[in-house]
């Protein structure tokens, strides 16, 4: 390869991986406690939230019981599964639209996370 | 020696009441365990008991992990109280079953559980007379 062309190459790649670099590091991770049966973001009771594509939510159970993840919404799919308290689990959101969250253990908790 | 007739009489007459009184209690009950298993349980075990809820068609097919358990068939009946008041309130993980069966033992009371047992022990014999033609 010639030598102007494996530079310009290398140029490239450096952008590349400063970009992909500088996107992570954007990404958040947003705590969301689980207390007294609610979602809880820095002390506040929240039912909605709004984040950015990429960023992470960790679900901590802060009950002295055990707590549930899931989501059935078309955007988001998935199960954490059950943690007792002091555990958290993380999820990271990938597509922009809305994504329900809810407990199985608790029907009554519920948050609408909009992504954007 | 007392006359037949007479005994017979008399314990139809005692056990009339006890038979009045528990017939409507157990179908208290039932109703009770249906209600707490739409609320918690219908989810993954369906509406119909059936095992074919929303995170089943939605999700645990895709991640092929243990379906939920289909209640309609009799097995579920024979299945000693406490076993399965024991998966309810532990969850399934603890019971080699699925780990995504969450523990209920700190939300419900021991009452709900044993009206979920009643409901889970009745749900054959319920859901087959209704698809019956």
């Amino acid at each position: 390869m010639h030598k102007s062309s494996r530079q310009k190459l290398l140029r490239i790649a450096a952008i590349a991986t400063a970009l992909l670099a500088a996107s992570v590091a954007q990404a958040a991770e947003v705590v969301v406690d689980q207390l007294n049966k609610t979602f809880v973001i820095e002390g506040n009771k929240v039912e909605a939230i709004s984040i950015n594509v990429g960023d992470t939510l960790r679900f901590r159970n802060d009950d002295p019981f055990f707590h549930n993840i899931f989501s059935l919404s078309d955007l988001k799919t998935f199960d954490l599964g059950s943690f007792p308290q002091g555990q958290s689990k993380t999820v990271t959101f990938d597509k922009a639209g809305t994504v329900e969250v809810e407990c199985a253990i608790h029907p009554e908790m519920y948050m609408e996370v909009t992504v954007k | 020696m007392p006359n037949p007739r007479i005994l017979i009489v008399a314990l139809l007459l005692t056990a009339t009441p006890t038979i009045a009184s528990t017939q409507p209690e157990a179908e208290a009950r039932f109703e009770r365990g249906q209600k707490l298993f739409t609320t918690y349980c219908s989810r993954c075990h369906g509406e119909n008991a059936d095992g074919e809820g929303r995170m089943v068609k939605r999700l645990y097919r895709r991640l092929k992990t243990q379906l939920p358990s289909n209640f309609t068939l009799g097995i579920y009946a024979d299945r000693p109280a406490e076993y399965l008041r024991k998966i309810i309130a532990n969850g399934g993980e603890n019971h080699s079953m699925s780990k995504y069966m969450p523990p209920f033992g700190e939300e419900l009371s021991a009452e709900n559980i044993d009206d979920l047992v009643h409901f889970v022990k009745k749900a054959p014999e319920t859901y087959a007379r209704r698809t019956d033609p």
